[in-house]
């Protein structure tokens, strides 16, 4: 009886044995297919990662400040004093920039190069990229700058629109100023000069270019409209 | 189809838990697939960082943003993932307020990267108070369905019966 007994212990004692290898084993099994999940998902993070990033800088130029497409340019194209600023065309400061500018322009127009700059302040200005591809696709046509003004001037009239009827406001602006309307509309109706913007934008990125209007005098920035600062920056530029 | 109360509230947890996962892959791939210093640019556009941190956190959140959106859609170390996300988002939730609250210009909040739409500053925190509010439920709420996870906590509970 007691033999039994002791049997009976011993068998418990040999199936307690047997369940706590099973759940070290079933513990180790766990713990070995949890890395290699974790090893799964750190090489599809990283792999995704360096293919996307390959994919994102490979667009275009991204290491210097150099413009790769040409931005339309007033006063003495051949100056060596070069005068950028980088605008929204939404931006009431950009609006009350421009008698600085043309005053600068009238002031200095024959001793410096001024070249216009896209920087469309997306999350404050909802039309503000859209106006800047619809301004470039003047551009095309060779009537940017009457475009240009023609938005400053017109800034509330189509600041609070959206869609086709933006599409149509800014069609319309062009019928009184580009040759080929129709080319015009297919040009702002397909985002066809969204590179050229967006090329300007990551110029401005580089150049820690946070509000608009943003100016360089050669290297020396000016923010805001601000004639005393411009003509002192220019002036500057021109004693070099 | 028919959800036991019991598993309601884990379900609307995976709910959740999906929905963040997909945003948080889009955010992320939106960043990767654009140039660096755009997201760069719109870091520093809230003048909230100093240099350079603002190049440190422009590097990485886009591959935080992919890791936790990985983790938190498989449903694997979810509630760490939720923890993070909800750490990102308030830390979106100060920028996008400070914004608001002061004079500079805003250029892009860079949210989606190359997905980006044009949204208001109040319609980026009314989403980001959302989303903030769907991963503090992850976050708390101790059970999730269908998730990667509950393999291994299940073999866990078997093998201990």
């Amino acid at each position: 009886m007691e033999q039994e007994n002791l049997t009976r212990k011993q068998l418990r004692e040999q199936k307690r044995q047997e369940k706590l290898v099973a759940r070290a084993g079933t513990a180790r099994s766990r713990t070995r297919q949890k890395m290699i999940v974790i090893l799964i998902i750190i090489l599809g993070v990283v792999g995704l990662g360096v293919l996307l990033t390959i994919a994102g800088n490979s667009g275009g130029d991204t290491t210097g400040n150099v413009d790769t497409i040409a931005d339309p340019v007033k006063g003495n194209t051949d100056a060596t004093v070069v005068v950028k600023e980088y605008s929204d065309f939404q931006c009431p400061a950009c609006k009350a920039a421009k008698p600085a500018v043309d005053q600068i322009l009238t002031q200095y127009g024959d001793r410096i190069r001024f070249e216009y700059n896209d920087f469309p302040l997306r999350s404050t200005h909802r039309n503000a990229e859209k106006a800047a591809i619809a301004a470039n696709c003047a551009d095309l046509q060779g009537t940017f700058w009457e475009y240009h003004d023609m938005l400053f001037e017109k800034q509330s009239d189509w600041e609070g629109l959206s869609g086709t009827g933006l599409v149509d406001v800014f069609v319309g602006y062009g019928e009184q100023l580009t040759p080929d309307v129709a080319t015009f509309r297919t040009c702002i109706e397909n985002n066809e000069t969204q590179e050229r913007v967006n090329e300007d934008i990551r110029e401005a990125t580089r150049r820690d270019v946070g509000s608009t209007p943003t100016f360089f005098v050669g290297e020396e920035r000016v923010v805001g409209a601000d004639p005393a600062g411009l003509t002192t920056a220019i002036e500057k530029a021109l004693a070099q | 189809m028919f959800i036991r109360k019991a598993e309601f509230l884990p379900t609307v947890s995976a709910v959740f838990r999906v929905a963040l996962g997909a945003v948080f892959l889009l955010s992320s791939i939106g960043k990767l697939l654009e140039p660096r210093e755009e997201f760069l640019g719109a870091v520093r556009a809230f003048a909230l960082l100093p240099q350079p941190l603002d190049v440190w956190y422009a590097t990485l959140l886009p591959w935080v943003e992919l890791l936790v959106g990985v983790l938190i859609l498989i449903g694997f170390y979810w509630r760490i993932a939720a923890g993070t996300i909800l750490l990102m988002l308030l830390s979106f939730l100060i920028a996008i307020e400070h914004a608001r609250g002061s004079d500079e210009i805003l250029a892009a909040c860079g949210c989606f990267g190359v997905f980006s739409g044009t949204e208001t500053l109040a319609e980026i925190l009314m989403r980001d108070a959302l989303f903030f509010l769907a991963a503090a439920f992850v976050f708390v709420f101790p059970r999730t369905k269908f998730a990667l996870e509950n393999r291994f906590t299940i073999s866990r509970d078997a093998a201990g019966q």
